[in-house]
């Protein structure tokens, strides 16, 4: 018997917990209510870009003078919604909540190699999410030099920026607690028979976020204490000399930088493009091959290739910086390795779709998102190519043409995943069942409106919008005839807003219900769903921890009774 | 409910959780200070003129200094080692050792800093004294750190220990209040002086019989408010350094419980000095970087 049965109080047993799984818990919700909150910041700036000047309506008092958008605020939301929806929202829900919860489960663990720095984790999380928080009420408002937080700009801006370095410390430090534990568990925890090529792809995509966050945090973490000592100490590591700033010169010793910025920034950001999709890939593995009742096509192609691309990503960071004047010979080493990390993207979503061949699909919610997830991944990749090479890289370079790009990848790509994770594991994690009719309705409306915030955003950027304006182009000649767009494009944000209500409602509904209790409902092979109840017990999730005789996607297998063969089924 | 492969070792990796959590740890500081190291290179190759080390920062204190760090990974490697063999006073000695000149290590520092300061030599100053600040004052912080972790695993006594540890503390205390003392003398913050060292000695006496032992802690806590009180017209570096100091000692008396692994367990407790040996090792490593890359090149 691994479970504990001995009495805790409330606080032990749902705040300072040290299970995985109530932390999973605790650190799903936090970013959720983190990703609502981005989101909500931009339908404002959306409606300042629809309709220039006007007054916000609902919170425009909020905003003060008139409830007219300030540029300086403007500037302020962006940063945010950037620094919001990845730190704060998407990264925490992928592997601080998804990871948490299902990586011990999917390999038979009781629990993580180090449960008590797994709760210090999560708190370093929630005090850094406070902290950033806490940017908005500081004078000057909150952070306002992007989520990237160039220098010089950033070396001089309000206070703001000081107050989002140390939330990101604090952020940092939490994922490399996070990405340590999901490595020693995968590496130590797995039980008898979980060889590594018999580990769920969900897990591999965990086990490689954990490894990208490790190696590549580390680097921005070194930045910020850098840019920390540039805005508090008065060094100059960022601040070339003689710079002239309102008409007057610096007194800054100078000899600094910016560029040293944005190399040790985009060490760290191009790795996290691949945090925040990699999870996605594994979510949407689990449930494609769930629902097609068929083994994945080439799961080793499908290994490896995440591997190489975990990889590959340390060496390209540059191709976010063509335009800093950078000799060719570097520029050709960087475009060579961008197009290279783009194969192995392409075999993935290959083996996705191969995989969907000759299946008797089910088309439940869960499915419904991870089948929506494959074409918009697929556009958000194919519209990076263009960016990839430095020529072309030249004309959209800062337009909403690259905004586009990243968002089919994130927001249409990575939330649509995440929802069907969601949906996916909810009867696991709670033994109660969502509504189907809510879901459809949440999927279909969310991929109408998700595409009309962002496909328009192509246009805008092939005709020279470019990103970060305040007006939306309002005073551009070469953006009159695609201006109309702004309303478009505001109108379907807000719409998409609207739809999430089906997903909140759908939420509440459920989780008031009934207990089905079932423990596998879908019919799926992982241990996860084979070898534990819903919810799983206690502290130590197994009544008798499982050993593991299959691959993680026997479906359909000939001679078998039934058309799934669970890990843990001898012979 | 007890998670595998805390103390023995899993045999398809050969490393126990803890050993391997400590690895992927120092992978990630390896990516921090090589950050800063590439930084170093890339601001250093982008001016035209860059100061000499030896110039501007005191060699001789240094070398004496890496001396220092480099004795106590050995030290260090000596404590894990008599745990090995099940010597537990020997431990305690060599750990000792190691806190020692770790400690030594930052009072050097210490006066390294404050020469620089006397001679208006900043971080703004210029992007060498900048990232030599920076990256000595970051890794003064891990020693810092380490010290508290080593001391953590030191500090597991009986009450003959706790007595020494408390006594250490009140000495500190009244050295602190002495140093103070002419420029305290204004009447109020004699008075307060007076009452911390009263409280003080009672809290000696007291700590020396186990059934005042409890009462120790609280007159610690007594002596730190009286004095603290001085705050609101009393500044100075002495001054605060007993604050800091008092902080300490409340801090160690209240918050920090005896670990008990070793009596439990004495293999997961070798395990654990294991570790942190290898955090030292690390620690001890970077400075021996960061020693010829600022002062030497
Ligand atoms: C689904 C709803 C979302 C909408 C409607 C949306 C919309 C936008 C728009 C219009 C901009 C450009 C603002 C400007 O340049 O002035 C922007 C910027 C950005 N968004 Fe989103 N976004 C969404 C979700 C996300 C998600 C899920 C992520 C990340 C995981 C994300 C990350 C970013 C980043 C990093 C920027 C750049 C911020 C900067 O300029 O510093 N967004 N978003
Ligand atoms: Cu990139």
């Amino acid at each position: 018997m691994t479970i504990d049965h001995h009495k805790q109080s409330f606080w032990t047993k749902y705040v300072f917990s040290t299970d995985h799984k109530i932390i999973g818990i605790q650190y799903g919700i936090t970013s959720l209510v983190w990703l609502l909150f981005g989101f909500v910041l931009m339908m404002i700036m959306r409606y300042q870009l629809a309709y220039p000047e006007s007054p916000i309506p609902f919170v425009g008092g909020l905003i003060g003078e008139g409830g007219i958008l300030p540029s300086e605020m403007y500037n302020s939301l962006g940063a945010m919604h950037g620094t919001i929806m990845i730190f704060l929202g998407v990264v925490p829900l992928a592997f601080g909540a998804f990871g948490n919860y299902f990586v011990p489960l999917q390999i038979g663990a009781i629990d993580m190699a180090f449960p008590k720095l797994n709760a210090a984790s999560y708190w370093m999380y929630f005090l850094g999410s406070v902290i950033m928080g806490i940017g908005f009420f500081v004078p000057g408002g909150a952070a306002n030099s992007g989520w990237t937080s160039y220098p010089p700009l950033a070396d001089i801006a309000t206070t703001g920026q000081t107050v989002w370095l140390f939330g990101m410390v604090m952020l940092i430090t939490s994922s490399l607690l996070g990405s340590i534990n999901i490595l020693a568990t995968v590496i130590q925890l797995r039980t008898e028979g979980m060889t590594w090529m018999k580990l769920p792809i969900f897990v591999w995509t965990q086990f490689i976020t954990a490894f990208l966050l490790l190696l590549a945090f580390p680097p921005l973490e070194a930045a910020g204490v850098l840019q920390l000592m540039d805005r508090l100490a008065g060094t100059s590591f960022f601040m070339p000399s003689g710079l002239v700033v309102s008409g007057e010169v610096l007194t800054n010793a100078g000899g600094g930088s910016p560029l040293l910025w944005q190399h040790l920034f985009w060490f760290l950001a191009h790795p996290e493009v691949y945090v925040l999709i990699l999870p996605a890939f594994g979510i949407v593995t689990e449930v494609i091959a769930n629902n097609t009742r068929k083994p994945i096509q080439g799961y080793k192609s499908l290994v490896y290739s995440m591997v190489f691309l975990g990889f590959m990503s340390f060496v390209v960071w540059a191709h976010h910086m063509y335009l800093t004047g950078m000799g060719t010979s570097i520029g050709a080493f960087f475009q060579t390795t961008t197009m290279i990390i783009s194969i192995p993207s392409v075999v993935i979503l290959t083996a996705l779709l191969l995989s969907l061949w000759g299946g008797s699909i089910r088309f439940n919610t869960p499915m419904l998102f991870a089948l929506g997830f494959l074409p918009m991944f697929g556009i958000g990749g194919l519209t990076g190519l263009p960016l990839g090479l430095a020529a072309a890289d030249i004309h959209l370079h800062d337009t909403y043409y690259v905004i586009g790009h990243f968002h089919y990848i994130v927001a249409p790509g990575t939330i649509f995943a995440l929802f069907a994770g969601i949906y996916y594991w909810f009867p696991k994690m709670t033994g109660k069942r969502t509504n189907e009719m809510l879901g459809k309705l949440h999927f279909f409306f969310s991929f109408i409106f998700m595409n009309g915030v962002f496909m328009p955003m192509f246009i805008q950027g092939l005709a020279g919008v470019s990103r970060r304006l305040w007006d939306g182009g309002e005073i551009y000649a070469h953006a009159a005839d695609v201006l109309y767009l702004n309303e478009v494009m505001s109108v379907s944000a807000w719409l998409l807003g609207l739809s999430q209500l089906f997903f909140i409602i759908n939420m509440i509904i459920s989780l008031k219900g009934e207990k089905t209790g079932e423990a596998n409902p879908w019919d799926a092979t992982t241990l996860d769903w084979t070898d534990t109840t819903s919810p799983p017990l206690g502290h130590g999730n197994f009544e008798k921890v499982p050993t593991v005789y299959c691959g993680p996607y026997e479906y359909s297998v000939p001679g078998s009774k039934e058309d799934f063969t669970p890990q843990s089924k001898k012979g | 409910m007890d998670i595998p492969f805390t103390v023995k070792n899993r045999p398809d990796t050969g490393l126990y959780n803890g050993k391997l959590g400590v690895w992927l740890f120092l992978a990630s500081e390896v990516m921090l200070f090589g950050g800063l190291f590439s930084a170093y290179v890339f601001l250093r190759t982008g001016v035209d003129s860059w100061p000499v080390g030896a110039d501007i920062l005191n060699v001789p204190l240094a070398t004496l200094n890496t001396m220092f760090l480099i004795t106590s990974s050995v030290t260090m490697v000596m404590s894990w080692a008599s745990l090995k063999l099940n010597d537990f006073k020997k431990f305690k000695l060599y750990a000792g050792l190691t806190l020692l000149l770790a400690c030594l290590f930052l009072v050097v520092k210490y006066f390294e800093y404050t020469a620089k300061f006397d001679h208006h030599l900043f971080p703004s100053t210029n992007n060498f004294l900048g990232i030599y600040f920076t990256m000595t004052g970051l890794h003064v912080l891990h020693v810092i750190g380490g010290i508290f972790v080593i001391y953590y695993y030191w500090r597991k006594f009986d009450h003959n220990h706790r007595t020494l540890i408390n006594n250490i503390f009140c000495a500190l205390f009244l050295v602190a209040i002495f140093t103070n003392w002419d420029e305290g003398i204004k009447g109020y913050e004699t008075t307060n002086g007076l009452i911390s060292i009263v409280l003080l000695l009672v809290a000696l006496v007291s700590s020396r019989k186990e059934q005042f032992k409890l009462k120790t802690k609280y007159l610690i806590l007594g002596t730190f408010f009286v004095g603290a009180l001085g705050i609101f017209n009393f500044h100075g570096t002495g001054y605060y350094l007993f604050l800091f100091l008092g902080l300490l000692a409340i801090a160690d008396s209240f918050i920090f419980k005896s670990n008990t692994t070793y009596e439990s367990d004495p293999e997961h407790f070798t395990n654990r000095i294991e570790i942190v040996g290898l955090y030292w090792h690390f620690v001890d490593l970077v400075w021996i970087f960061l020693f010829p890359v600022l002062y030497l090149l």
